[in-house]
């Protein structure tokens, strides 16, 4: 019978959460690396019982942990990650040149292929590659090399590469966001990239509409039409036709366009999913309701989704990569907050119950479908 | 000689220990020759008490041994006589002898 892995990064661990198909009943296992920041975990596609873990800390750096059971085992493998050369400065807060410094890895997204290889988005903002399950990691230089990088800037959370969205019809072409610099694209396999942010509006930056510096969230995709992307852009909710050459605003109906989640329905290339938050000071959701939104129409027409939701006195936040989906059918949607509760829907959101309460506050969450 | 190690807690779920760990050191007793023999030991310690290439201590990594704070002493420094004279480990006291790496919280 199928079944579902939920996997849950939080700032003091990473849980595994199982449930069969009618995802109704669920075991919870962890917390695994105890104390520990847990940023991201992600399964590999082409082998579910490989995981890799992101694993941080601020006292005690960096860890990558894998594991070849599904989760029940974990072992620590490399965690050397040396940008490639001098890694000269990007902009710093105030706009003075500040050294480029390794901080923790945000993101980990396994090959589409190969069980081995490993892409990891990191802070300071970098993209790097393991091709033998995560031993050791080789940094793809050109995309810090393209020429723009001495000019990217942190936001609020630390200048990170925080999506990794790999192409299944095409190995050599692959899109990174990273925040705030805005989305970039490679089509030879990560060895030269082009910004793609035609269409972005950031009234933050001098040059809102510059071709470089704006604060991505977010990109999401169908895999089955690799050139539409949708995007939660620290203000507006985007979206790309044309594989991110230009953009146009979906914000449409949405009670604040300012959020950090996208996610696209299994089935439904034009269903996605938004959490709107109130503002970038605020980070919780407008009036105190836990409301995720639902676009039927590829956007610009949206409709809330409360059911089983908190709909008074919330001010929870749900982070970038705090939402996924299985591939079930109906189509699973799951996210985490930063008030520790992992809430699924098995109704593609129609309506929402807690899988977990009272977890650490919630970083990252991913799902695995399992045969 | 045998080299009793205390390690904070985060790096004690790390390296799946409880307590201290025993290392055996060869030659001069320094900071960096217990760290040498620490990370050889438990080899997912490496990167996290000191820098993988320049071993540069983590900034809120602290080393103390017999109650003194030896943290921005020289790794190559010869650790407290008192404290290279109690070995083998089961000869110490239990407090105060035993070298020990903390984080500052």
């Amino acid at each position: 019978m199928s079944g579902v892995r939920v996997l849950v990064g939080t700032r003091k661990g990473g849980f595994v959460l199982t449930s069969d198909g009618k995802r109704q009943r669920w075991d919870v296992s962890g917390p695994h690396f105890a104390g520990w920041e847990v940023y991201h975990l992600k399964g590999s596609p082409a082998d579910p019982r490989r995981l890799y873990a992101s694993q941080s800390s601020s006292w005690f750096g960096q860890q990558i942990q894998r594991s070849n059971d599904g989760g029940q085992t974990w072992e620590p493998v490399g965690n050397k990650f040396v940008y490639d050369g001098v890694p000269g400065t990007h902009q710093w807060y105030d706009g003075t040149p500040h050294p480029w410094e390794f901080a923790r890895v945000w993101h980990l997204e396994p090959s589409l292929t190969e069980p081995d290889t490993v892409y990891a988005g990191v802070e300071d903002a970098a993209l790097f590659r393991s091709a033998d399950g995560g031993q050791t990691w080789q940094e793809l230089p050109g995309l810090r090399g393209h020429g723009s990088g001495s000019t990217w800037q942190p936001g609020a959370g630390g200048m990170c590469l925080h999506t990794i969205l790999l192409d299944p019809a095409n190995p050599e072409r692959m899109f990174i966001a990273i925040s705030a610099a805005g989305v970039f694209r490679t089509d030879d396999a990560g060895r030269t990239w082009r910004p793609m942010n035609r269409g972005l509006r950031s009234e933050m930056l001098p040059n809102p509409t510059a071709e470089v510096g704006h604060c991505v969230h977010r990109i999401a995709r169908h895999p089955s039409r690799p050139d539409v992307l949708f995007m939660q852009k620290h203000w507006d909710v985007m979206r790309s036709d044309d594989g991110g050459e230009s953009w146009r605003e979906i914000s449409g109906n949405l009670p604040s366009d300012f959020g950090f989640p996208i996610d696209v329905h299994t089935h439904e290339p034009e269903t996605i999913y938004v959490v709107p938050i109130k503002s970038d000071s605020e980070h919780y959701p407008p009036e105190g309701k836990l409301r995720v939104y639902r676009s039927r129409t590829g956007g610009h027409e949206w409709e809330a989704l409360t059911k089983g939701l908190p709909q008074r006195d919330c001010y929870v936040n749900v982070l970038r990569d705090g939402m996924a989906v299985d591939a079930l059918d109906p189509c699973g949607v799951y996210f985490g907050t930063t008030g520790g509760q992992v809430y699924a829907s098995a109704d593609a959101g129609d309506s929402w119950a807690p899988i977990v309460r009272d977890l650490p506050s919630v970083v990252a969450i991913e799902v695995q479908t399992l045969a | 000689m045998i080299i009793r190690v205390v390690l904070p807690a985060h790096l004690r779920t790390l390296a799946r220990v409880g307590g201290e760990v025993k290392l055996d050191v060869e030659g001069p007793v320094t900071q960096g020759a217990v760290l040498d023999a620490l990370e050889a030991a438990y080899p997912m310690l490496r990167g996290a008490i000191r820098d993988h290439a320049t071993h540069v201590r983590r900034p809120f990594v602290r080393f103390f041994a017999c109650e003194l704070d030896l943290s921005h002493e020289s790794p190559d420094t010869p650790l407290p006589a008192e404290f290279r004279c109690c070995s083998p480990w089961s000869s110490c006291s239990p407090a105060g002898r035993s070298w020990s790496c903390r984080s500052k919280r």
